[in-house]
């Protein structure tokens, strides 16, 4: 947990110098490039990556900060659920996840076999 | 979502609902989108797993928060230590001055030099505190090291070849200390970029 924590917060301090990204923002970001232009729901990603809620909502926070990722609200199909917040890369984000990816290919990531993101 | 009543349900509610009362405002919106992706999560035991993450994100977007806004200070207390750095050294200035004629030249604009530090001290933290922390050019902030070292240097070296130490330890920190201390904390207020991770 500390680790994980670790990572997460220290690697988005980095994130502007380029630096390698964690294995969990590998997987986000790969479960996120999939389909980049789908709205996704913070659940959904979470089963993606397989990244419990207390790690994948910083991670998407800070990409959201730096204008990786954008959000909205979404109304519920069904009657009586509170709105859900849903995301997706942005143009910027999808670069920045290729390049990622790219450039960690041959890395395993959580939720991902090796060579099927990007 | 299972339609009666869980204990696991009620307590992932409840943590969650503390999430979004404990997270910082700037994530006010993500607690939220927390709390409300709870609703579509199937399983009880799940959803109070998904709400002690809401939990934790939530205390550590506050930790960082108030770590963050730990750096900034009001203007009020800001004011009163630059007064307290500042003033005794912009005392001695305003000393040497009115008594300019009884020292020698030379003696005279060394203690000039050394006792600047008070009034550019003042007038420079007179401007951060104004103008709310406005960011110092490089050259201030330069002449402002370079005075508080010369300050610094230019009295202890006096009080220990000329002085006794032990009796003038106190005008040193007034005088040396105070004023590289108050320098410090300016030039730390008007360089720290405080992150926009959580003030945005």
């Amino acid at each position: 947990m500390g680790l994980t924590l670790f990572s997460t917060y220290v690697d988005f301090d980095l994130m502007t110098q380029a630096r390698k990204f964690s294995d969990q923002t590998l997987a986000l970001l790969a479960a996120l490039i999939d389909q980049p232009r789908k709205w996704r729901h913070g659940y959904d990603l979470s089963k993606d990556t397989g990244l419990k809620s207390g790690t994948l909502y910083p991670i998407m926070m800070r990409l959201g900060d730096r204008g990786f990722l954008e959000s909205k609200w979404e109304d519920s199909a069904k009657p009586g659920r509170p709105p859900r917040h849903v995301y997706r890369l942005t143009a910027t984000g999808s670069v920045l996840a290729r390049a990622q990816l790219r450039s960690n290919q041959g890395v395993p990531v959580p939720g991902h076999p090796v060579g099927s993101a990007a | 979502m299972n339609s009666k009543f869980s204990v696991f349900r009620f307590i992932a509610e409840l943590l969650a609902a503390h999430a979004g009362k404990a997270s910082p405002r700037n994530r006010v919106d993500w607690a939220r989108a927390m709390r409300n992706e709870m609703h579509y999560i199937s399983g009880d035991r799940t959803a109070l797993t998904w709400a002690l993450g809401c939990v934790f994100t939530s205390y550590t977007e506050r930790i960082i928060a108030m770590l963050d806004s730990n750096s900034r200070i009001s203007r009020w207390v800001l004011s009163l230590e630059m007064l307290c750095c500042f003033t005794p050294v912009t005392l001695l200035c305003l000393a040497v001055l009115a008594n300019l004629g009884r020292l020698d030249g030379m003696t005279g604009m060394l203690v000039l030099t050394v006792a600047a530090t008070g009034p550019i001290g003042l007038l420079v933290a007179l401007k951060v505190v104004v103008l709310n922390r406005p960011s110092l050019s490089k050259f201030v902030v330069g002449a402002l090291c370079i005075l508080a070292a010369w300050t610094g240097l230019a009295y202890s070296l006096h009080t220990l070849f000329y002085g006794e130490p032990s009796r003038e330890w106190r005008e040193l920190v007034l005088i040396a200390l105070l004023p590289a201390l108050g320098i410090t904390h300016l030039i730390y207020l008007t360089t720290h970029r405080v992150s926009n991770l959580a003030t945005t």
